[in-house]
């Protein structure tokens, strides 16, 4: 009896897993956020707040210290082990209030954080832009659904080093920004989650290139329609067999937004986000090229306009798409990125080297590169020691993960 | 003397009527058949389409085949299949042109049948379907096949003999598709033969 009891019990459980949950939400402050009633801070000022800051309370939850970054539009805090903190600032008078939510990438942690600097804690030098080195964030942090109730302190403790300040290297998000996998609150390859991107660190991006039955290029990592990316639709099958306008009219992905194509994609990089670098990674090989290369010359001709500084490379994952690029006239002036051998990347004058992280660091490679002029990114790393290694041995320009902000944190604490 | 005939007269005759009625009994049960039933009736898509979910047809003729060995016991054994339309959704572009998709799925399942009471049956299946989608109306008509391969279905039947061959009865059924988590559900009539 007790065994057929067992086995009901682990065949609900087994079902209730089957369970679809696409997202976590994002905790929120509500009405009573007190972020509306403040007035922005200068840029001079933002820039005072960056650095790294030791974690005097809450330290076993965040770690020990952590990384204080600007981005586009808001405030992000980077920990050692994965929790990241996204917050709206704003002051009133002498003291500057920290509101917002922090999240632990690899489970389902999440909560409120809330946070203020007083007058005589740096507020006050900072607001006036006269700087700062005596900073401290008092405050608290909720857990997933509850008030904010535990202590949270942080002190500042140095800004970034030199090593930082002098460096380009590139944060880059897979999928556009973040998997749909990590239930983020937006679709991977989608043009909100690159909006929402540089609240996890990144400073570029992977996007998945695919073409149209009638030669749309557009974003879409899996080669068909499923409700692991989508929401639940009328088409099935194979994505590509499909025309634009059947699947702009038959399909949202899974948060609800519209596929974009790749040129909505793109644009809205150089006009809506700081971004400096776009990885396509193409997908597919047949004359996917001769869409793609149009589009990545018009859109860098926008970011020349714009004054923007945007690198856009063509992803060269295999021998197929190399010899593709290669029967395109003038390819060796095609902006591209290499995941093959160096020399292969030498054939197509790849301005990046991309190789896959397995392969180790490859220093010598990699300073090979440099001396060529190369740029040299890895892909894909995620596990946080391997992050950290990566950063403080390896020479890469960059690096793609699905954890920015583990990436944000192995690099800026340099 | 006589009384002696008579013994062994009873002894030869008995023996012998009872080889004979062993030859040519009436009573001739075969009790290890096969099944083959044909069924037709209504299906209903429960609609979970978080696209178009408002413009779509939910309701459609419904088809099914199963062959079945039965033995002698209540437990039965055996292959079913049939043609399910699950949906039709229409749809307009930004252009204003009505397009339309289409969702249909063969299923082809191995099902374990018990007689519960008399007459009334429960069954269970497992197995793959395969799941066709058509999109037409807008641009080229596009059809799609993919192939599902964990689906199952619960249904319960009452089978009314007519005759010693012929069968018919009703049939409630519930399908899962797994690789597009849907669900159906299809009442039908049915006509089966014992073969």
């Amino acid at each position: 009896m007790k065994t057929k009891i067992f086995t009901l019990v682990l065949l609900a459980l087994a079902l209730y897993s089957c369970n679809k949950d696409t997202n976590i939400p994002i905790p929120s402050a509500g009405p009573n956020s007190i972020i509306k009633e403040t007035l922005p801070l200068q840029a001079a000022s933002k820039l005072l707040m960056e650095g790294v800051y030791r974690v005097t309370s809450g330290s076993d939850f965040f770690g020990d210290d952590l990384v204080v970054k600007w981005n586009r539009t808001s405030l992000s805090l980077a920990c050692s082990n994965g929790k990241y903190v996204v917050l709206q600032v704003g002051h009133l008078d002498s003291v500057i209030f920290l509101q917002g939510y922090w999240r632990n990438g690899y489970t389902d942690g999440t909560g409120l954080a809330s946070l203020f600097i007083s007058r005589d804690e740096g507020g006050g030098s900072i607001v006036t832009g006269n700087g700062s080195q005596k900073i401290i964030m008092r405050g608290a942090y909720g857990i997933q659904t509850g008030l904010p109730d535990q202590a949270l302190v942080l002190k500042y403790m140095r800004p970034f080093s030199d090593t930082v300040k002098n460096s380009k290297f590139y944060i880059l998000a897979h999928r556009s920004g973040g998997r749909t996998s990590d239930r983020l609150p937006y679709s991977e390859n989608s043009i909100e989650m690159i909006n929402y991107t540089e609240k996890l660190g990144s400073t570029g991006i992977e996007v998945d290139v695919r073409l149209t039955s009638d030669g749309v290029a557009f974003i879409y990592h899996d080669p068909d329609i499923n409700i692991r990316l989508t929401k639940k639709g009328p088409l099935a099958g194979p994505i590509e067999n499909f025309t634009w306008a059947q699947l702009s009219t038959f399909v949202r992905l899974i948060h609800g937004e519209k596929i974009p194509t790749l040129e909505d994609a793109l644009t809205f990089v150089v006009d809506s986000t700081l971004l400096r670098f776009v990885y396509l990674d193409m997908k597919e090989s047949n004359n996917t090229m001769a869409k793609v290369v149009p589009i990545q010359q018009r859109i860098l001709e926008r970011a020349k306009q714009k004054g923007r500084e945007l690198m856009i490379v063509i992803g060269i994952p295999s021998t197929d798409v190399l010899n593709e690029l290669m029967t395109y006239p003038d390819y060796q002036n095609i902006p591209s990125l290499c995941e093959l051998t160096v020399d292969d990347a030498r054939k197509a004058n790849s301005m990046v080297w991309g190789p896959r992280w397995t392969l180790g660091t490859q220093n010598d490679l990699v300073e090979q590169m440099h001396k060529e002029g190369r740029l040299s990114v890895c892909w894909t790393i995620d596990v946080i020691s391997w992050i950290k290694e990566y950063v403080n041995t390896g020479h890469f320009d960059g690096m793609l993960t699905n954890y920015p902000y583990v990436l944000a944190y192995y690099h800026y604490i340099q | 003397m006589s009384k002696k005939l008579f013994i062994i007269g009873l002894l030869v005759v008995f023996p012998a009527l009872a080889v004979f009625s062993q030859k040519h009994d009436s009573l001739n049960v075969k009790l290890n058949h096969y099944s083959l039933a044909i069924g037709l009736g209504w299906v209903h898509y429960i609609n979970t389409l978080e696209i178009g979910a408002d413009n779509a047809t939910i309701n459609s003729p419904g088809l099914s085949m199963r062959f079945f060995w039965e033995p002698e016991h209540r437990l039965s054994l055996g292959l079913e299949t049939g043609f399910y339309r699950l949906f039709k959704v229409k749809s307009k572009t930004y252009t204003d042109i009505t397009g339309q998709a289409t969702m249909s799925a063969i299923p082809l399942l191995l099902a374990v049948r018990m007689r519960v009471v008399d007459r009334f049956y429960l069954s269970v299946g497992a197995g793959l379907a395969a799941m066709f989608n058509k999109v037409s109306g807008i641009d080229k008509t596009i059809s799609s096949t993919i192939v599902s391969y964990s689906n199952y279905q619960f249904s319960a039947s009452y089978i009314y003999p007519l005759s010693k061959s012929w069968q018919i009865g009703g049939e409630f059924k519930v399908l899962n598709f797994g690789k597009t988590a849907d669900w159906l559900y299809s009442l039908q009539v049915f006509v089966a033969v014992r073969l």
